[in-house]
């Protein structure tokens, strides 16, 4: 018996400490992808967009045309392997 | 040569099995997980692929994905630095899950799966064309993609000639025909990537009276293309698929539930009004570039009937084939058939006549459930069940009709159908109110014999007859036929058709066949075999649990027949949470 309170004492410690240890992961990533978006992303958009960089087709006049013209395709099997 | 093809990670993840050019099956996730366009890595269903061609996962000779992670994790990178630094907040929450899971898809697809071969990976809209093209009937099709977003694009156009496919032209995001749609869906109240339809049946009950405001976020161009303002448009930059300006435009939102204000009905017309005119501009580009007479679909607006009629009618291409899972599950379609065909030079063979494509089950098998649970039920013969059950339909009642292999695709077809009396005016609050729980206004379609479809529907097609085997095209209710078919008559004279041929589906095609003896017309009102909320049922034990939990009448499983006098509920009410929430939307 009181194996069995130990083992369930020792189990729902276990499960507090994983709830826990989740919720606190998923805030350091949090923080962490935060400084990410700040630090990097923020400088290398300023440096772009003061290079001109057009990352998106944000603006622009309404009766311009938004056709792309599609290079041929890589109809290869190593062109499948390639996740990009 | 066995290839199996997979999408997933976004909405409606599905797996197929193409055997040496043939699809032996393909599903949708969520019919085996029973979570509502589950998106996760569709295990269940490979598993049920491979298992349905007797296949162990070491006998594959390809697995492919259907689109290229890396091409779409830098969209979404470009996206957030283009809008920086309003984008914190979805850059954060879309790297948690792209860090997380997204950017391993071939180390999750091994894992998942067993498998040790060659993953590939297709071009999301490469998929979608192929998936369009490659089982049509055509030779030779111009090929129109549209949805949300794949990697870049969001449109394109092609021409695919016997085993070539080439897709020549695109819009790129943000400029999105798809996700406008979805705006207006979360704007009235729907959930994005579930709502669509709704919004379609929505449309028809009001007047296109905010067509100008509409126009002020999408410009048609005269090429066919068109250009978002995306100052009205949240989703380039966050979650909300809405900003501000969309509600200053057009006011507050709608907030979810039954009740339809006529000012939300007017929006509705309007969005679907400018989305078949921009379906068509495309559509005759589309034509143009490739000169021929065929179109193929897909991409999830192909799924949006009401433009794929005008299409047909009014964009000059003499016949329109869009292929049933035109949304991201069937993308698994496209890319193994690209791949065998395109890439690995192989012949086609296959055409998809019928999208009964998923698990089927014996006769002996559903009786024995039926005894197992101790249900009483009886026993048909396999010539009686037709009459039977027409009498049982021409009498007003409403019968749960599971019958062979699932199908494949959003559509009940007359695999997993609820099938009711198109003639009773009373049929559609029945359905609405006591079996399916859903909105009033919401139409039902109807399913009806390849030969009648003619009288009792105008499709306006160019060449006379038309097809309409997957129930993606909407006719008019030809005047002196509505008055007979008051169910599934539409507020606009239109109904959503399923044309059924003797060779597609023999005894769904003898069942309208009786019914039309009995009360003159062979149609049928046909809606999928599910609660609001839950996915189309797949198993013997699901279509039961369905059955009990609503007032339908019979059941009809195989050769046995359940009265209502048998329900026993085996589970919880079979309404499931949906798996995305709200208006958020994930680009």
């Amino acid at each position: 018996m009181a194996v069995s309170s130990s083992a369930t004492v020792q189990g729902w410690i276990g499960d507090v400490w994983t709830a826990y240890a989740h919720r606190a992961a998923t805030y350091q990533t949090r923080v962490l992808l935060t400084i990410a978006y700040v630090v990097v992303l923020g400088p290398a958009t300023f440096i772009g967009r003061l290079f001109g960089a057009r990352l998106l087709d944000l603006s622009g006049t309404a009766s311009a045309s938004t056709w792309i013209e599609r290079p041929a395709s890589d109809k290869t099997v190593a062109g499948l392997r390639r996740q990009f | 040569m066995n290839i199996l093809g997979l999408s997933c990670f976004y909405h409606d993840a599905g797996a197929c099995l193409l055997r040496d050019g043939e699809l032996v099956a393909a599903a949708e996730e969520e019919r085996f997980t029973r979570l509502k366009h589950d998106s996760s890595l569709p295990v269940h269903a490979a598993s049920y692929c491979l298992d349905a061609g007797n296949v162990d996962p070491d006998q594959l000779d390809y697995v492919i994905f259907y689109e290229k992670p890396l091409l779409k994790f830098e969209r979404i990178v470009a996206g957030y630095a283009a809008t920086y630094p309003r984008s914190r907040g979805a850059f954060v929450k879309a790297m948690q899950t792209w860090l997380g899971s997204k950017l391993w898809v071939r180390g999750q697809i091994r894992d998942g799966l067993g498998f040790d071969g060659e993953v590939l990976f297709g071009e999301h809209h490469q998929s979608h064309a192929a998936s369009a093209f490659f089982p049509s009937p055509f030779a030779d099709a111009a090929v129109l993609t549209a949805d949300g977003v794949g990697e870049w694009a969001s449109t394109t156009l092609g021409i695919g000639h016997d085993i070539d496919l080439e897709l020549s032209h695109e819009i790129r995001y943000p400029h999105s025909l798809g996700l406008l749609y979805s705006a207006f869906t979360a704007y009235l109240g729907f959930e994005v990537n579930e709502g669509e339809y709704k919004v379609m049946g929505m449309a028809a009950y009001g007047r296109p009276t905010q067509v100008d405001k509409v126009r002020k976020l999408i410009h048609l161009v005269d090429d066919g293309s068109y250009r978002l303002d995306l100052r009205y448009l949240g989703y380039a930059h966050g979650l909300r698929s809405i900003d501000e300006p969309f509600v200053e435009l057009f006011g507050p939102p709608r907030a979810p539930g039954p009740e339809l204000e006529d000012r939300f009905a007017d929006i509705a017309a309007s969005i679907q009004v400018v989305t078949e005119e921009a379906m068509l501009g495309l559509a005759r580009r589309a034509r143009a570039l490739s000169g021929s007479d065929n179109l193929c679909m897909a991409g999830g607006v192909a799924l949006n009937v009401l433009a794929n009629a005008r299409i047909l009618r009014e964009s000059g291409f003499k016949r329109v084939w869009v292929q049933p899972a035109a949304g991201d599950a069937g993308g698994c379609v496209g890319a193994a058939t690209y791949l065998h065909h395109t890439v690995l030079r192989n012949p086609r063979r296959y055409q998809m006549d019928t999208a009964y494509l998923g698990p089927g089950y014996s006769n002996a098998e559903i009786r024995e459930f039926l005894q197992q649970e101790g249900v009483e039920f009886t026993l048909l013969e396999d010539g009686d069940i037709a009459p039977c059950v027409a009498r049982l339909i021409a009498d007003n009642n409403v019968v749960g009709w599971f019958q062979g292999r699932m199908e494949f695709g959003p559509r009940a077809l007359g695999a997993r159908s609820i099938l009711a009396n198109p003639t009773d005016p009373t049929t559609k609050d029945t359905l609405n109110a006591k079996i399916k729980h859903r909105e009033a206004f919401r139409p039902f379609a109807p399913s009806t014999l390849v030969e009648a479809a003619s009288t009792y529907f105008d499709f306006g097609s160019p060449i006379g007859d038309v097809e309409s085997p997957f129930m993606l095209l909407t006719a008019r209710v030809r005047p002196d036929k509505q008055h007979l078919l008051p169910a599934i008559t539409h507020l606009d004279g239109t109904a959503r058709v399923q044309t059924v041929s003797r060779a597609q589906n023999p005894l769904y095609y003898a069942l309208i066949e009786e019914f039309g003896k009995l009360t003159g017309v062979p149609v049928l009102v046909n809606t999928s075999f599910n609660v609001q909320g839950e996915p189309i049922v797949c198993t013997p034990a699901e279509a039961f649990n369905s059955f009990a939990h609503t007032d339908m009448d019979y059941l009809v499983m195989g050769n046995a027949l359940v009265p209502a006098s048998s329900k026993r509920k085996l589970g919880a009410y079979p309404g499931a949470k949906l798996v995305h929430a709200g208006e958020e939307v994930v680009v």
